[in-house]
């Protein structure tokens, strides 16, 4: 618990104005869009680095809790402040400083949402392409400190291939900049990687350097329905081998479908028991070509139905409603594990066959969709948790899943990060001396632990 | 092949869904989608601002958490009801029916306490004998208003909440609705119906309600005004003041249900949207079959035109461009975005269009409460509509209409119906 004296302080530094005390207000920042909550002690809206830089200060002096937080749209429990102290609100700092077309780079602070820095790129005729679901709402602070992925992976990577620099309050106070604003950079280590994805845990990032690419001239959207769920994992394999290059390759089951049935802007027959959605960028022309021949490659592979959205508007109703499957799960059960594990491409079909036989032995409706394009499947176990029965399946379920993906070489998160929710299966894996190692990391940067505690690691009696 | 796009159904024009009760509230999924349209969040980037926060701490509190209810009731208030957070809600939470629902709760639990919305409410339960004893003094009660509404001077340092709140205030009409319109107009033909007309109109905008007869005049409609109308009970419901509501609700089922006509017609969006709730209110009791029926026969002015009357207004070019401003109770509130703009389209040609359908930043009692909000909502608003290029912005809401004219623009506010009879 925060002295007041303490409290005082911190809230000196930030202004009045920008600190929230009472319960009511504190408890509207104890959550994210997980389940999980906690109570922070003070939450405050830091206006820029030296700010941070202060109160960090603090925070080692009197040994409080830290916990930065963009919009609190992580899907973790990775701003959830477990241990109490202060969230760290970097909404505020929220200015896309300079967008700049002839170094191809984007300069922003941690609190532009994703979605306006895709539209003010957009503006300067380029594409800033990491596109998570929750783009229209989540920081790209977030973005970065979870490293968040999307759909167009396939063809342009996740969050980490656009960073380039970073300017980052170091959990002891020092504000450093790390990488820089060229394509290439080897000096020193690489701790530009290093804070991406680390979830908060080792500094506040305060400054993001971006790449930015030209943007593709058109782009298409294809769906593809298949009677057969084996055949639709199998018909990704064939179009990534084709050397078409998809931009996204997105794949949904049946339990999907039927949740957002209703946003779909065609019907979906009832025979069809996975869809496949597939975007395409690049030259009008050549892009017609190369969706033309994946359509037909869909259709051999055995696709019932495939369809092509006439204009921007259709593909983008199409994307909306992709974008609309994981709250829509809830439909189904009122709780969800929801797991976002990815595997080497050629498993994919293996996994997805796994998790319907998971499900149908645990007796849960399990929801299977994702970025199939990058082998990154969204694995949604849905239960009740208040009845008892459901929970332990639940566990036990996840378990499965796990032991499954490490078994075909894959890894526990594609996107989403440990956070809390998946801190218990580190160990999976991790080696014990890879996470020794971590911890030995961890305590470099932070040796009081006053960086979002209790996150990432396995909990253990000496905490760090 | 191309995708056949199924046109997504606008929802029942004529009934307006309820929700079960505060129980929703834990539905909420916490992905934070509200966040992208809440026009309140995008102002103070405050989670208590957002119907996430609000609906999480509806929780909080309902599991016994809270020690007291007064923050809570302050954060339930700073809500403008306008549903944009429903529009992405992905599990769809009809958030402003569980913020009314919640802030009646509350009001319940903390009794009788002062509040400048409880006023409010009052006033309207208040408005049929207010307006007609007033009117006399509207000369004099309109130089006091923009006396205390002033941009610079005394009354604003003295009473700065007042005076933002009344400055450029539309000015309370020298004689009232109810003075100008016959209680009876004969019809031509087989099509009656009773005019319902609401607060808004009878003291501030008589012309809208003139404009309207003037049209079921011209196409033989029979119109019955019944004399002593009073407030729909949108404000009342709104603030939480629920048994003002269900009294006004029942005067209206009273007065309307069982009169001989085809439809009821209210000219302001809002008193519409809440006429055609009012079996949702009184479900559960003994006037429920009667409220039932006058709901199925409330029509929007627009709505009415366009659908029953089949009313084609003249081309008559407007040396003006015009925009419609959609109210939140229009557009979200019963699915009515085109008969509007086809009625003025066919009057004055083709209009302008603003980039999104955002509230004008009245939400009822937020305009008093959070003034300079309010105002800056308001000017957003204002701004927009101005981008598209337009002089004239259109609109069929009271609130909207006090709003978006309170504020200094050079755009000319009216009702819709002022330009298309």
């Amino acid at each position: 618990m925060l002295s007041e004296t303490v409290s005082g302080e911190i809230i000196r530094i930030v202004g009045s104005e920008n600190a929230l005390t009472s319960p009511e207000e504190r408890f509207c920042y104890a959550y994210d869009a997980t389940d999980l909550t906690a109570m922070p002690d003070l939450v405050v809206f830091p206006g820029s680095a030296e700010e941070i830089s202060q109160i960090l200060e603090l925070a080692n002096r009197h040994r409080f809790p830290v916990v930065p937080r963009g919009a609190g749209t992580g899907r973790a429990g990775g701003s959830v402040p477990i241990r109490g102290g202060v969230v760290l609100v970097l909404t505020r700092m929220n200015r896309i400083l300079e967008i700049n077309a002839a170094d191809l780079v984007a300069v922003v602070e941690p609190g532009v949402i994703t979605g306006h820095l895709k539209k003010a790129a957009e503006e300067h005729g380029l594409y800033y392409p990491p596109d998570p679901g929750s783009a229209d709402y989540c920081t790209i602070g977030g973005n970065v400190a979870t490293g968040a992925g999307g759909a167009v992976a396939v063809q342009y990577g996740v969050t980490r291939d656009y960073v380039l620099g970073l300017t980052v309050v170091l959990p002891t106070g020092e504000i450093v900049d790390c990488g820089s604003r060229t394509m290439k950079g080897v000096v020193g280590y690489d701790l530009t990687r290093l804070f991406l994805g680390s979830e908060g845990t080792l500094g506040v990032i305060v400054r993001i350097v971006l790449r930015l690419v030209p943007r593709p001239e058109s782009r298409q959207t294809l769906a593809a329905g298949f009677a057969d769920l084996e055949a639709a994992a199998r018909a990704v394999g064939q179009i990534l081998q084709s050397g078409l290059t998809p931009t996204a390759l997105e794949f949904m089951d049946r339990a999907t479908l039927d949740c957002i049935r209703p946003v779909l802007p065609f019907p979906v027959p009832e025979g069809i028991q996975g869809l496949l959605m597939i975007a395409v960028d690049g030259q009008p022309k050549e892009v017609a070509t190369r969706a033309a021949k994946m359509a037909r490659l869909c259709r051999e592979a055995g696709a019932r139905l495939v369809l092509r959205a006439k204009d921007a508007t259709e593909a983008d109703r199409l994307w909306q409603a992709r974008r609309a499957i994981s709250p829509a799960t809830f439909k189904v059960k009122p709780h969800k594990i929801a797991e976002d594990v990815a595997v080497p491409l050629s498993a994919l079909p293996r996994l997805v066959a796994e998790v319907q036989e998971i499900a149908r032995r645990r007796a849960l409706p399990i929801i299977c969709f994702g970025h199939a394009g990058d082998g990154n499947l969204h694995v949604n176990i849905m239960y009740d948790r208040t009845v008892e029965q459901e929970r332990l399946a639940a566990r036990r379920a996840v378990e499965e899943l796990f032991t499954s993906v490490r078994r075909l070489c894959g890894t526990l998160s594609g996107e989403h990060g440990v956070g809390l929710a998946k801190a218990p299966y580190l160990g999976l894996e991790l080696s014990p001396a890879m996470i020794a190692l971590q911890r030995r990391l961890k305590r470099a940067f932070d040796p009081n632990n006053i960086m979002n505690p209790g996150k990432i690691f396995p909990p253990s009696p000496d905490q760090i | 092949m191309a995708v056949e796009v199924e046109k997504v159904l606008p929802p029942a024009k004529a009934a307006v869904q309820e929700t079960g009760g505060l129980q929703d509230s834990r539905d909420c999924v916490r992905c934070g989608a509200c966040m992208s349209s809440c026009p309140l969040y995008a102002l103070t980037g405050r989670e208590t601002a957002v119907a996430r926060g609000k609906l999480q701490l509806l929780s909080f509190w309902k599991e016994g958490h809270l020690a007291s209810v007064d923050r809570l009731r302050e954060i339930l208030s700073f809500c403008l009801l306008c549903g944009a957070c429903a529009d992405k809600c992905a599990v769809g939470l009809k958030v402003p029916e569980l913020v009314k629902e919640a802030r009646a709760r509350i009001h319940r639990e903390q009794g009788l306490v002062w509040h400048p919305e409880l006023l409010l409410a009052r006033l309207t339960w208040q408005a049929p004998h207010l307006i007609p004893r007033v009117a006399p003094l509207a000369p004099l009660i309109n130089r006091l208003k923009s006396w205390v509404g002033q941009d610079s001077g005394l009354m604003w340092r003295l009473f700065p909440h007042l005076n933002q709140a009344l400055a450029g205030f539309p000015d309370l009409a020298l004689r009232p609705f109810s003075f100008q319109a016959p209680r009876w107009l004969p019809g031509r033909g087989s099509l009656k119906i009773a005019f319902f007309v609401g607060c808004g109109l009878e003291a501030l905008f008589p012309r809208a309600g003139m404009a309207f007869l003037a049209v079921c005049q011209r196409l033989g409609i029979e119109v019955i005004i019944p004399p002593g109308q009073g407030c729909c009970g949108l404000m009342a419901e709104s603030v939480g003041e629920r048994d003002l509501a269900l009294a006004q609700t029942r005067r209206l089922v009273q007065q309307f249900s069982a009169l001989p006509v085809d439809y009821v017609v209210s000219a302001c969006a809002s008193c519409a949207f809440q006429l055609k709730r009012v079996a949702n209110l009184l479900s559960d009791t003994a006037e429920e079959k009667a409220a039932r029926r006058l709901a199925a026969k409330v029509r929007e002015a627009s709505e009415f035109l366009r659908h029953e009357a089949a009313y084609h207004p003249g081309y008559r070019p407007a040396a003006v461009k015009v925009v419609f401003h959609d109210p939140c109770h229009l557009h979200r509130g019963q699915g009515i975005e085109q008969e509007p703009r086809e009625l003025l389209r066919e009057a004055k040609g083709e209009s302008g269009e603003a980039a999104e359908k955002t509230c004008c930043g009245l939400g009822g009692a937020f305009g008093v409460l959070f003034p300079d909000l309010s105002r800056r909502l308001g000017d957003r608003r204002l701004q927009a509509l101005r981008d598209t290029g337009a002089e004239v912005v259109a609109t069929s809401c009271s609130g909207c209409l006090v709003q978006l004219a309170r504020i200094k623009s050079p755009l000319k506010v009216v009702h819709f119906l002022e330009l298309i009879a």
